[in-house]
């Protein structure tokens, strides 16, 4: 049986809260290597950083909750519209909850600039306990 | 019924927090370890207690999850509390 892949549950709950009401915000799992912000046009990863089961145990194999935490990066053209981003992404996974997904905590906006490419980065790793299938 | 009375020593406690290692270090140096980027470093520092803190550039841990993911790699999840 295939693992419950967490962060395409997320970026699917984003891609359609965003349809209609920011179709300009784009919600993805991966961003190109050459990515070049565009201001109005913000992009937001969703990426899996792994994590540890929460039991353990041979008996559990396959079988136990998963303890993961998910990173959520706004790349944008400004500090504020990163942040604005991040923060409705949130907001709104917070309110609708992907099934078998429980979100543990959200910490602080870490604020950074991408030496490479200049865009603005807002990020988020948000720690969640998946529900095997 | 008789309630006995628990006193924490809190000074001893406080000292105990800020100068036992309790396998601090070598968890950080594991994670370090995984981590390919010169600027990588370990801090260690004392706030109420001591703390050994695995730094990475902060643009690299937004982009590529460059610390979570190396502690996730060496079994310790940053989402524990």
């Amino acid at each position: 049986m295939p693992q419950f892949d967490p962060a395409a549950a997320v970026k699917a709950v984003l891609v359609q809260a965003w349809a209609d009401d920011h179709p300009d915000w784009t919600a993805t799992l991966h961003v190109a290597a050459d990515f070049q912000p565009v201001a109005g046009s913000p992009v937001l990863l969703v990426a899996d950083d792994g994590g540890t089961t929460v039991n353990g145990g041979a008996w559990l194999v396959r079988r136990d909750m998963l303890r993961i935490v998910l990173r959520l990066t706004a790349f944008a053209a400004g500090r504020t519209e990163a942040r604005e981003v991040l923060d409705a992404a949130v907001d709104h996974l917070v309110d609708n909850r992907p099934a078998g997904i429980r979100i543990e905590n959200v910490p602080a906006v870490l604020d950074a600039r991408d030496r490479e490419t200049g865009a603005f980065l807002a990020s988020i790793t948000m720690p969640v306990i998946v529900r095997p299938l | 019924m008789a309630v006995g009375k628990v006193r924490l020593n809190k000074k001893t406690i406080g000292r105990i927090l800020k100068t036992v290692d309790g396998g601090k270090r070598a968890a950080a140096q594991k994670i370090l370890a995984g981590i390919d980027d010169p600027d990588a470093k370990i801090e260690v520092y004392t706030t109420d207690r001591e703390v050994v803190g695995v730094m990475v550039p902060a643009d690299r841990q937004a982009k590529d999850g460059l610390a979570t993911k190396a502690a996730s790699v060496a079994g310790v999840s940053p989402g524990r509390p």
